[in-house]
């Protein structure tokens, strides 16, 4: 029978080992998907999940079938390159024992050839020739990175020329017009001594024919701007710290053999603002002064290399943008100065001066000089106001905004200050002259609401081959401009935000408004203009001239204010809205703009089409609650595919029907297998020693301090005719030091019950107060006193952290318990618990697995059970055989992890990773 | 029966809880029991609420001593309640303005007493008694001198000081190596006890957190 049941025993782990192995040899794909790329052909998307032990799958939309799926070591980021019926995968990391590139057919799955680059950390860049794929990638062997250049035979796999490396690490690589490379990199190398590692920034030219090096120029200083190659020049800009000082230097270099055709320093405090742009092959270059260069790099000579400058005298925010001869820069005005087109409402400003009834329109007229103020007295109706007096104003106005003296507290009791406003005047003392007038210029608004201009941003266009404005005026951009400017058609699209406040008093709301403006590229006058409630998320479609902008609002529903978007198909001609369409929800992707249709997927789990024309519902889909579509959409003739975060893939009509759904979760969660592993054999130690003390093998026990004590601590309550408290922590019952904790408390409550001893346990969570009154009664039950028993002694306090340390430590000063149990789950109240309960001159027993909290419990504590003793207690108390035997079983696992301790840390020492890779579950 | 059911409950859900843990297909399960588990302690709460009402209000009938404090502690219970359910929890609703300046303050007194309880438990800890305890007290004061600024500049002091910094003392050796052994020595020792426990649980040989016995 012995044998049998052991037979039985061991037969049962080989089939769960068994069952466990085979499952993860069909592990499907996880959750979170890369992004899919589509044959329109073939009809074949492929996919890859991003996760541990990921695969790519073949789908083919058209014949809704889960064509293939390939293993790939961690997708995320995977490069997928469809070409001539094949499928190029290159992942970026080298995982445990995976291949890390595959070339497979589309239609069948069938690889053509699979290579692994071992140790491969980040995959840079792929280029793909005719007949060659060219891979980037940095390496890590120990400590040392290397950046490889390999170059691949696409029909074969195999290695064209040896790879080309270097040590360091990776920085940029650009392909010139032959089809060479440049590598940039930061290239580590030893110092004479041989201690330290030095590192300077080199581009290496690398030919693509033979993958050696053609030349290698070191760059000194580090970049400010990533070069770009133009016609045959590579132009940089590096900067580097001398005496504290940075120095930023341009340089241009001959990408045919590396030369340097001009180096020039940068003026002290200038500094390139973004990328450069190119106009026939030469640079343009914004500053973040507000200067924009056009620069032929070829030239040594300064005077000869600057071919235009331009000064926009403010700050630019975005860099330039280039349309055909057009010179596009956004910039931000500096100049706190009032000029006279910001004024808006003259009739306003002349009345609210005039008047100056408040007190602080009545601040401006105290400041303003002598003869502003009569030539204000002295016009009667606004249509006496000239170019003279006008100007006179403004000049009276802009003293004050250089006045130290303007903001006076009094004064600006009744004005709503905005948040800069206060930020700079917290920093009152320490503003120069330039955040003075910054400052009065925000007080001026905030008082001339209406009638001065609170807008800062500009748009100027610049002729790309002369640099001079082709605009009579920069353009002024209403509230804070948002997105990229750009020109579609003939119209040049600029967007802004802004605040607009409605109501008064109380019933005062803040909203937040996005205006859209078309203006005329050739003069700037405004062609249209759109402006609607909401807040630009994502950035704008567009197709057949018409702009798709969704927008980020809060709709209140059924009392409920939730988030959701709008989505507004406006005609870019001339402005019209073609339709607007609101959802309750928040729409998580991006818009798909197809043929006759707008798709989208919601937060909710809906997957959305709108109709192009009438912006009408086409469908909804809805995928399941929460799970938000999780990858592009894909489309062939009247099917559509995408997938969801929960590992499916849906096909449905456009009609929104679904047609097929695949679940392409694992069933079996490859990377966890080291822990599948570590637990049965945890388990089967268990159950073996569990087994045995059941067959009545003695078992020895070693002594616990704080258990032994448990009896000590009741008796001296009882002696002292003192309740005993007991704490079960502050997590809920789902928490297993709770269920360890409530174990040692029936344990304990069966010694009060034996004492006639009152036990008070105050709880934290109801669930844990209801099971706490079961397992107390229980106790009393089984000790024969259940009349003695009482319920209100074990009650519920407060779910706050801090609230019920307050009651509990309340009741050990009005209490005063003789004996402390703290055992369970413990925060931030433990030490203020045993502090309070030590105060009293309790004895006290705790017992954590919070290794943060032992120290605490240590030091004001009498007995600690430290993290594993907690949950031996209860064998330890039943003194039953069959929880001594597992007591036995943790020993020996305990074992058992403390060999795989010793031989990792030896393996690695002789850096053989195998061990770590084999037990990692990353 | 009173035991049987509540056990099997125990062993049905712990198992499906392991093998979803190890089913990604499956994974929307452990949602499922966890939504459960919430609804449960909604109704749990109920049964909170009235054993606090018991509790305080008999104390309030004996008249036992503090009995004003349980006075104030039922009002805030009605106050707050009735506030939340019939004026809403808004920002600038009754309910928020006590929340934020009443219970916050409060709450973070109680947090606060910790920084002398640290003091005073420090004291009594650090008291070179034996020669583990002097060692304690030396490693403490490393530490607690190499977290304050102070410590650094006089550190930096010593001749050694370039080649041997503060921060590599504690940070790599002291924290790094007998810290993170002793408090990972722990972890290890602590989730075998979790498993161990939990085995036991759901093979229905650990029975005291439904009352023990048989």
């Amino acid at each position: 029978m012995v044998n049998k049941r052991k037979y039985r025993f061991l037969l049962t782990t080989m089939i769960v080992l068994a069952i466990s192995i085979l499952c993860a040899g069909k592990a499907f794909a996880g959750r979170n998907w890369s992004e899919q790329a589509f044959d329109k052909q073939t009809g074949i998307t492929v996919i890859g999940a991003e996760n541990k032990f990921a695969r790519v799958f073949g789908i083919s939309i058209l014949n809704k079938k889960v064509l293939w799926q390939v293993g790939m070591p961690q997708s995320r980021g995977i490069d997928i390159h469809i070409e001539d019926e094949k499928v190029y995968l290159v992942s970026p990391e080298d995982v445990r024992f995976q291949k890390t590139m595959r070339a497979v057919n589309i239609a069948t799955g069938e690889t053509y050839w699979a290579n692994r680059l071992k140790k491969n950390k980040r995959r840079t860049k792929v280029y793909y020739d005719d007949n060659t794929l060219y891979f980037a990638t940095e390496e890590k062997y120990r400590d040392i990175i290397k950046v490889k250049l390999y170059a691949f035979d696409k029909e074969t796999g195999k290695t064209r020329w040896t790879p080309y490396w270097i040590r360091g690490t990776f920085k940029e690589m650009l392909r010139t017009e032959t089809g060479d490379f440049i590598l940039i990199v930061l290239a580590s190398q030893k110092t004479e001594g041989g201690k330290d590692l030095k590192h300077t920034v080199k581009s290496i030219k690398i030919d693509k024919n033979t993958g050696l090096e053609v030349w290698e120029r070191p760059i000194e200083g580090s970049f400010v701007s990533f070069p770009k190659e133009n016609s045959g020049v590579i132009y940089f800009i590096t900067q580097k710290i001398i005496d504290n000082v940075q120095k930023m230097t341009f340089q241009a270099i001959n990408a045919e053999d590396g030369s340097v055709l001009s180096t020039h320093e940068i003026p002290e405090g200038e500094k390139p603002l973004g990328d450069a742009i190119f106009y026939q092959g030469k640079p343009i270059i914004t500053m973040e002064s507000g200067k924009v260069f056009y620069i032929d790099g070829t030239k040594t000579d300064i005077s000869e290399m600057v071919l235009w400058e331009k000064n926009l005298d403010s700050l630019p925010v975005f860099g330039p943008k280039i349309i055909e001869n057009l010179v596009l820069v956004a910039t931000m005005k500096t100049n706190y100065l009032i000029s006279i087109d910001e004024i808006v409402e003259w009739e306003g400003l002349l009345s609210q001066l005039k008047e100056h009834n408040t007190p602080a329109t009545s601040r401006i007229w105290e400041l303003l000089d002598e003869n502003t103020r009569s030539v204000i007295d002295g016009i009667t109706s606004p249509e006496e106001l000239n170019e003279n007096s006008r100007l006179t104003i403004i000049e009276g106005l802009n003293g004050i905004i250089s006045n130290k003296e303007f903001y006076a507290r009094e004064s600006f009791k009744e004005v709503k200050l905005a948040n800069e406003v206060n930020t700079l005047l917290n920093r009152f003392s320490k503003l120069d002259e330039n955040k003075i007038q910054r400052l009065n210029r925000c007080l001026m608004e905030s008082i001339l609401v209406r009638e001065i201009s609170q807008n800062r941003y500009y748009i100027h266009a610049l002729d790309a081959s002369t640099g001079k404005s082709l605009w009579e005026k920069p353009y002024m951009v209403e509230g804070t401009l948002e997105l990229p400017v750009f020109i579609e058609g003939d119209r040049l699209i600029v967007g802004s935000r802004s605040k607009k406040e409605e109501g008064e008093g109380k019933n005062k709301t803040t909203k937040q408004m996005f205006r859209i403006v078309a203006l005329d590229p050739a003069n700037a006058r405004e062609m249209w203009k759109q402006e609607q409630e909401g807040k630009l998320e994502n950035p704008l479609s567009i197709k057949d001239q018409m702009l798709y902008v969704m927008l980020y609002r809060k709709v209140e529903e059924n009392d409920v204010v939730k988030p959701a978007h709008l989505l507004i198909a406006i005609n870019i001609g001339d402005g019209t809205e073609r339709w607007t369409y609101a959802t309750k929800t928040v729409i998580n992707t991006k818009l798909y703009v197809d043929e006759d249709s707008v798709d989208f997927g919601t937060k909710a789990g809906f997957a959305t089409s709108v109709g192009l024309v009438d912006g009408k519902n086409i469908y909804k889909f809805f995928a399941g609650i929460n799970n938000e579509m999780d990858s592009s959409i894909v489309t062939v003739q009247n099917l559509l595919g995408f997938a969801t975060q929960d590992g499916k893939y849906f096909i449905l009509t456009k009609q929104g029907k679904k047609v097929k759904a695949f679940n392409l979760k694992p069933w079996f969660a490859l990377w966890k297998l080291p822990i599948f592993i570590g637990c049965l054999l945890l388990s089967s130690a268990l159950s073996w020693y569990i087994y045995h003390a059941r067959k009545g093998k003695k078992m020895f026990i070693r002594r616990i301090a704080g258990l032994t004590a448990i009896d000590e601590a009741v008796g001296r309550a009882t002696e002292m005719g003192k309740p005993v408290l007991y704490i079960t922590g502050l997590a809920d019952v789902d928490d297993i030091q709770t269920l360890a904790s409530l174990s040692i408390m029936g344990h304990i409550a069966q010694k009060t019950a034996e004492y006639d001893t009152p036990i008070i346990v105050p709880c934290c969570r109801s669930v844990v107060m209801s099971t706490a009154q079961e397992v107390v009664k229980e106790s009393y039950l089984k000790a024969g006193r259940p009349d003695t028993y009482r319920k209100e002694n074990i009650h519920y306090l407060t779910d706050d952290q801090f609230g019920y340390v307050a009651g509990v430590d309340g009741i050990m000063v009005r209490e005063k318990p003789a004996a402390n149990f703290y055992l369970g789950k413990f925060y931030a109240e433990s030490l203020i618990l045993a502090e309070t309960g030590h105060s009293t001159g309790a004895i006290q027993i705790a017992g954590t697995a919070e290794a943060a909290q032992l120290p605490f419990f240590v030091a004001a504590c009498d007995y600690t059970l430290i993290g594993e003793e907690l949950f031996a207690a209860s064998a330890y108390l039943s003194k039953d055989p069959q929880q001594i035997g597992s007591l036995k079983g943790q020993d020996i696992a305990k074992a058992i992890m403390l060999a795989v301790i010793i031989i990792g840390c030896i393996l690695l020492t002789f850096d053989i990773d195998w061990m770590k890779l084999l037990l990692s579950t990353q | 029966m009173r035991r049987e059911i509540p056990m099997a409950i125990t062993t049905i859900t712990g198992v499906i809880m392991i093998v979803v843990f190890f089913v990604p297909m499956w994974g929307h399960w452990s949602d499922i029991f966890l939504k459960w588990f919430t609804v449960i302690a909604g109704f749990a709460l109920v049964l909170g609420a009235g054993s606090l009402l018991l509790v305080n209000l008999n104390k309030i009938s004996r008249k036992a001593s503090g009995w004003g404090y349980n006075v104030i502690l039922i009002l805030g219970l009605f106050v707050m309640a009735g506030l939340g359910i019939f004026q809403g929890i808004k920002p600038g609703t009754p309910y928020d303005f006590i929340f934020r300046y009443i219970f916050t303050p409060l709450s973070a007194t109680m947090f606060s007493l910790l920084a002398f309880y640290i003091a005073s438990a420090a004291f009594r800890a650090f008291k070179a008694k034996s020669p583990e305890a002097a060692l304690l007290l030396i490693t403490a004061f490393v530490v607690m001198i190499g977290r304050v600024p102070i410590g650094e500049v006089m550190w930096n002091w010593l001749p050694w000081a370039k080649a041997l910094p503060l921060t590599t003392i504690i940070e790599d050796w002291v924290m790094g190596c007998f810290n993170t052994a002793g408090q990972r020595a722990i972890m290890l020792g602590a989730s075998i006890g979790i498993i161990s426990t939990s085995l036991k649980i759901l093979l229905g040989i650990e029975r005291s957190y439904l009352g023990g016995g048989e």
